[in-house]
């Protein structure tokens, strides 16, 4: 029978291709995802691990033809031995960690720029308990005869004080001496004529001063001060 | 390891497990870093504060955690070196000398030689040195630190996926510097 050109198109036309087996395509859609994590650099599956990636014989499907060729690389990469650390070298790095406890955390040697004022402030106070001494024998000379200075040994001792009303007088002799910091102001650094960067604060105090007599009154002298510190600063 | 090792007195107890690992550490500190001094002092200074953890009590983990918090800790230092460089070049007004020596230094090697000096691996190590450095980074703590990409992603602040990516990366550069070695005739 002779078939013409239209009837044998119908016929073929009626066959259809037949389906992928399961394992090409499985193979081929794996390749295809690995081509899509290579353009967008999604290595979700890298984790996992290539061993994760079998086939159903449970041997490794590369996923694509150049993913051999990485591993050559990473083995290759992975035979190369970091160079070792000199011997003196690592002396002194395991000398560091034996003397751990002489290092000086970063923080504890910061030192700011503008210290906080309560540190300021009883940093200055000691320098003032020193001081306080000298006030007690200062402050017993305001009571002396008038532009007569009493001697220190004597005046440091004993304060007489003669009332107006011609009551007795009452000795008065040194109970306590303090100062306190009323404000402080640290104006930065400033710059001398001749180039010297010198950090310049001021302290307002109060140096007070208190003597008591036999029978527990006391006497309180308030000396106001205003003090100007200059202290050079070094810098790179 | 075997941590019974006879040491000499003048030796810490952390000296075996320095042997062992501090060659991979150094390597990660010169690719963290400008010059072998400067990989010497931020790996003595995460070295420093680790012993101080391990003695103090306040190390969390075992002695298996230790890579991983000195690969942290000499990034961290590494970073606060370099920023501290930068400003004291700009107060100097001095120019970075050689910024492709990255933790370099001409009398050290970064590897150890081998027995089959061959050009593949003599262009492995050059494009390994070559490679930016947060592609570097992630291959040091991957083949020789023997991290995973969890561990690499917390230590650099970056994603599980992100790690795994830049080791990618990283590898099909030093890929694509073999092939143009070929291409060349080199290989």
């Amino acid at each position: 029978m002779n078939l013409d050109r239209i009837q044998v198109e119908e016929e073929l036309a009626k066959l259809a291709p037949a389906p992928l087996p399961e394992s090409l395509l499985e193979r081929f859609d794996r390749a295809m995802g690995a081509a899509v994590e290579s353009v967008r650099g999604d290595d979700v599956g890298l984790e996992r691990g290539r061993d994760e990636v079998k086939g159903d014989s449970g041997a490794e499907i590369p996923l694509f033809a150049a993913e051999s060729e990485l591993d050559a690389i990473e083995k290759g990469l992975r035979g190369m031995v970091p160079y070792g650390v000199p011997e003196d070298m690592l002396s002194r790095l395991d000398d560091a960690m034996s003397r751990w406890h002489e290092e000086v955390p970063l923080e504890e040697k910061v030192i700011a720029i503008h210290p906080e004022a309560d540190n300021e402030a009883s940093s200055w106070l000691g320098l003032r308990a020193v001081a306080a001494v000298g006030l007690l024998g200062a402050a017993a000379a305001l009571f002396t005869g008038a532009g007569q200075p009493a001697s220190m040994a004597e005046s440091s001792e004993r304060i007489t004080v003669s009332p107006q009303d011609g009551a007795a007088s009452a000795f008065f002799s040194p109970a306590d001496a303090r100062t306190s910091v009323i404000s402080k102001n640290n104006h930065g650094v400033i710059w001398t004529a001749n180039g010297q960067p010198i950090r310049y604060k001021d302290v307002f105090v109060t140096n007070r001063v208190q003597f008591a007599n036999e029978r527990g009154e006391r006497l309180t002298v308030d000396e106001p001060k205003r003090e100007l510190i200059l202290t050079p600063v070094k810098f790179d | 390891m075997n941590l019974a090792t006879v040491k000499t007195p003048d030796q810490s107890r952390f000296r075996p497990w320095l042997e062992e690992h501090g060659s991979k550490l150094l390597l990660f500190a010169r690719q963290q870093t400008r010059s072998l001094a400067d990989a010497e002092d931020v790996l003595q200074d995460a070295l420093v504060k680790l012993a101080r953890k391990v003695e103090e009590g306040t190390f969390l983990g075992d002695e298996g955690a230790w890579l991983s918090f000195l690969y942290t800790q000499i990034r961290r230092e590494a970073i606060d070196l370099g920023r501290k460089e930068d400003r004291r070049r700009k107060r100097e007004e001095k120019v970075v000398k050689d910024e492709t020596s990255l933790g370099r230094n001409i009398e050290m090697p970064m590897f150890e030689e081998s027995e089959s000096e061959d050009e593949q691996r003599r262009i492995l190590v050059q494009g390994l040195e070559r490679l930016p450095k947060k592609f570097a980074e992630v291959i040091s703590m991957k083949l020789w630190g023997e991290r995973t990409f969890a561990e690499i992603g917390e230590a650099l602040g970056v994603s599980l996926n992100t790690a795994a990516s830049r080791y990618r990366y990283g590898i099909k550069a030093l890929r694509n510097e073999l092939a143009e070695a070929r291409d060349r005739g080199d290989l």
